[in-house]
């Protein structure tokens, strides 16, 4: 590829973490108690980023599958303990089924991705399969975040009217379908507004990303529809997997409500 | 059907094959009992009152009964069982165990539609498919509890037809509770489990209540050809903190914080 892009020195990078003042001094100002968290999540955002940018060089380097997919598993694990952070009630296996879920979703997806729509070869190549995963988790992850809060603090507080149902004969999957349908509602929403004014409100990163390294825009516009399809279908996929196993963690077959299993987090 | 009044032990006597049988249930919450090794049987027709101080456990014991609640093991690991209509609830499905085993919650739940569209709903369930919403029936049960009241007045089901058509979760205590009844007789249950119902109505509302149900209980069931209980008479367990109530309710009262343990 043409590289006509400006290469970033450490120096203009830590002249735009100036830019940071700005957040600091608004929060001073308007003692909106940030300052410190400002810093941190500055801080941590550069070691990160530095940190998987040497890390993803030298898997590139290596080029080795079975580096590669460790690397992915990796990735896929934050992601679903992330997506698990995010939740107000656990229960004891959320974190292996939010894994599930997360893993799932992308596996196909990416298969999908890789081998049908891009043909890469070998299916491995980092180049093409990091920053796809990276959406794919990143999306994902939201979507899973979203459907499990929703659903769990529904059957909560909507608990009398799921044992109402069963009392009168539901089976479990009838006395929370309704619970089920508006957790994926909800956790399908953003995607979808997001999808309805994409080009219009937002220039999606990726996209800003590819020309700024020097691809045309109606190339790159290429890109993005199509990762915008991939990354609709992950976070519709892992929700909808993670509610299913959700509700098969806090029923059992007897279709009782095992509330109990639901801890509150502090 | 028996007819011993006053206290006795959770046990019929057994010349009958109880309707719904509950043996060596054991409750526990965190490190406390709330109640141990309670047996308790229900017979054919029966109407047994379920009394206890606050916090006995009255609920928890008509929601394990109703097969809401896992049944947990008792102090020495002994396992609790129950068995309705010479089944065991592990040979029941749960569904067709709940619905004619049907628990009746204090304070109803209804979704946000009209009163009638959450009695319809009900059908929707795989459990009711044989069943269909009869609106007559409702309105003749609604009429037999507007009708005698003749201070035509505050009472919201005075006019039937308008009492259907109001938001659910509009409805007062009373008004729900009336309504969560009428939502699980068009079931036709074989036995309530009836968690203090008429705690939200008034003393006239309650006595029309009272007479409809007696009414309902001692009614041969419409369907009954093809049922494999079908000589059994309808029967409920009714917990209330209102002795007289419980007196004109029930012919049997089995005590919880006393009867428990045997």
């Amino acid at each position: 590829m043409e590289t006509n892009y400006i290469f970033l020195s450490s120096g203009q990078l830590l002249f735009a973490s100036l830019l940071m003042a700005v957040n600091i001094g608004l929060s001073i100002v308007l003692k909106l108690g940030l300052t410190k968290q400002w810093g941190i999540a500055s801080l941590r955002m550069v070691g990160q980023l530095l940190m998987v940018g040497f890390l993803l060089d030298w898997v590139f380097a290596l080029n080795n599958p079975l580096w590669i997919l460790g690397v992915a598993f990796f990735m896929a694990t934050v992601a679903s303990i992330t997506a698990v952070g995010r939740t107000g009630k656990r229960f004891s296996t959320i974190y292996l089924n939010s894994f599930i879920s997360i893993l799932g979703a992308a596996f196909f997806v990416m298969f999908f991705a890789l081998s049908g729509i891009l043909q890469i070869d070998p299916w491995y190549s980092p180049q093409y399969l990091f920053p796809l995963l990276g959406m794919v988790l990143g999306n994902t992850l939201n979507g899973i975040s979203l459907a499990l809060e929703r659903f769990m603090e529904s059957l909560s507080v909507r608990r009398k009217e799921v044992e109402m149902l069963l009392s009168l004969g539901a089976t479990s999957w009838e006395a929370v379908h309704e619970l089920i349908r508006d957790a994926l509602r909800t956790s399908m929403i953003p995607t979808l507004n997001s999808m309805m004014v994409m080009g219009i409100v937002s220039l999606p990163g990726m996209m800003t990303g590819q020309i700024l390294a020097g691809v045309s825009p109606g190339e790159a516009v290429r890109y993005q529809i199509m990762m915008i399809f991939v990354i609709a279908t992950a976070a519709a996929l892992g929700a909808t997997l993670i509610v299913v196993l959700a509700f098969r963690a806090l029923f059992n077959s007897r279709h009782q409500l095992l509330l109990e299993r639901l801890r509150n987090v502090t | 059907m028996l007819h011993s009044t006053g206290i006795s032990s959770g046990r019929t006597s057994q010349k009958y094959e109880p309707l719904l049988s509950a043996e060596n249930l054991s409750r526990q919450i965190s490190t406390n009992w709330i109640w141990k090794n309670i047996s308790l049987d229900l017979a054919s027709g029966e109407r047994l009152a379920l009394t206890g101080a606050s916090g006995s456990g009255k609920s928890l014991l008509l929601r394990t009964l109703a097969g809401l609640d896992v049944i947990t093991a008792g102090p020495s690991a002994e396992k609790g069982a129950i068995s309705f209509a010479a089944k065991s609830l592990q040979e029941w499905e749960m569904p067709q165990y709940r619905s004619k085993v049907c628990y009746i919650q204090q304070l109803p739940a209804f979704f946000e539609e009209t009163v009638e569209e959450n009695l319809k709903r009900i059908f929707r369930l795989k459990a009711h498919q044989h069943l269909q919403y009869d609106r007559e029936k409702i309105l003749n049960w609604l009429k037999e509890l507007a009708l005698p009241l003749t201070s035509s007045n505050s009472s919201g089901i005075a006019d039937p037809s308008r009492f259907l058509k109001r938001p659910a979760k509009e409805l007062s205590g009373g008004e729900a509770q009336i309504a969560a009844l009428l939502r699980v007789l068009q079931l036709e249950p074989q036995v309530l489990l009836l968690d203090e119902p008429t705690s939200s109505l008034d003393t006239e509302l309650t006595k029309l209540f009272e007479k409809l149900l007696l009414k309902w209980q001692t009614e041969i069931p419409e369907k009954q050809q093809n049922s494999p209980i079908s000589t059994t008479q309808r029967a409920w367990i009714w917990v209330s903190h209102n002795p007289e109530q419980l007196q004109r309710m029930c012919s049997r009262t089995f005590r919880l914080d006393r009867d428990n343990g045997n």
